[in-house]
């Protein structure tokens, strides 16, 4: 028995129904994730997540394609199975095969990407698994590399938000299994 | 000179001088750190990371200081300068004196705080940092101890909030110091 259940449909607010709806939709999951649903009984925490998900990851200046390779891989290096399997079952949909997805999670430094989308995930990465050791000149490489510092701003926000994220996801997983 | 700067106060728009005011009235002396003030040069990365904190990493939360008693410990655990000094400071702010935080961060594993305060901290700080090593059975050591499943889905919002945060802040942290 798990320690964590799902709650029912019924028991969400019609508020966190909403966002979680809207979620699923733009996602295209066929049903919704459990370890969205899970936190459905915080009304605030599904609130937190979608403000997030929609102000860090959505609706940036990013390439959907560069940001799903950018979230394999930081999954891929923070070990987080629900994160990695989204990703993978997303760049699919755009094309990518088995393959491809394995070499670049071999070698994240040769990505088939634009120059452009190559060097956003590549600072994604970098931002989200060592935040804590960025000099700063790394800061005027990227402007360097045709990034503005909106854009720079951005890419630290989704670089964020997947941490975050990949923290709720992996702990959900974890309460759902069975013992 | 430094790649980032803090906007200043007469140039934020008026969307992002109502996050400001909103991030002010949570700190201990209704101030601003310049890693925030420099989010306002992108005010929707700005209303992600607050938004995300008022409903992720309330005050009053129903945790007391323990909340960031675990913001402190994770931002020492990865190095985040930024969101370990705001927290020292609110901890100072709450009675808390500077040798018995030191003695928290030697040894995080032994902390001399109530049994349930002592819980509260220690999952956190798991679920932030080693998660990967989470099993059901450490949810249901937490039901023992007397929390709820509410309690616990609480918890992992708070490890997630502070993983967004030290991200966001040891990022901005590099970009804001000089050259």
């Amino acid at each position: 028995m798990a320690f964590f259940d799902l709650p029912k449909d019924q028991d969400l607010t019609p508020e966190s129904l909403k966002m979680l709806e809207e979620y699923q939709r733009v996602t295209g999951q066929k049903s919704l994730a459990s370890t969205w649903k899970l936190f459905g009984r915080l009304p605030k925490i599904i609130e937190g997540r979608f403000l997030a998900w929609k102000n860090l990851n959505q609706e940036v200046s990013f390439s959907f394609d560069a940001r799903t390779v950018a979230v394999m891989l930081i999954a891929h290096a923070k070990r987080c199975q629900a994160c990695f399997a989204g990703a993978r079952f997303q760049l699919d949909k755009l094309g990518f095969d088995e393959d491809a997805m394995d070499a670049m999670c071999a070698n994240p430094d040769t990505l088939p990407l634009k120059e452009r989308d190559r060097r956003f995930v590549h600072y994604a990465l970098r931002i989200a698994t060592d935040s804590a050791n960025l000099p700063p000149k790394d800061f005027r490489e990227m402007e360097q590399a045709g990034f503005s510092k909106d854009e720079i701003l951005e890419m630290v926000a989704f670089a964020a938000y997947w941490t975050m994220n990949m923290v709720f996801n992996q702990a959900a997983l974890a309460g759902l299994a069975e013992e | 000179m430094a790649f980032f700067e803090p906007v200043p106060e007469e140039q934020l728009s008026p969307e992002s001088k109502r996050l400001i005011e909103m991030a002010r009235k949570r700190t201990p002396t209704h101030t601003v750190g310049p890693n925030v003030l420099s989010m306002a040069a992108h005010p929707r990365v700005l209303k992600g990371f607050v938004e995300v904190r008022e409903e992720l990493n309330p005050i009053p939360s129903r945790f007391g200081s323990g909340h960031y008693i675990a913001g402190m410990l994770i931002a020492h655990s990865v190095g985040c300068r930024a969101c370990f000094n705001l927290s020292r400071g609110w901890l100072a702010k709450v009675g808390f004196d500077e040798a018995t935080l030191d003695s928290y961060c030697a040894a995080p594993a032994t902390l001399p705080l109530a049994d349930r305060d002592r819980r509260m901290v220690e999952f956190t700080v798991k679920v932030a940092c080693d998660r990967g090593s989470m099993k059901p059975a450490d949810f249901r050591d937490m039901e023992q101890a007397g929390f709820s499943k509410e309690d616990v889905l609480e918890m992992i919002g708070v490890a997630a909030f502070w993983n967004l945060a030290t991200t966001f802040g040891a990022a901005v942290d590099a970009g804001l110091r000089e050259e």
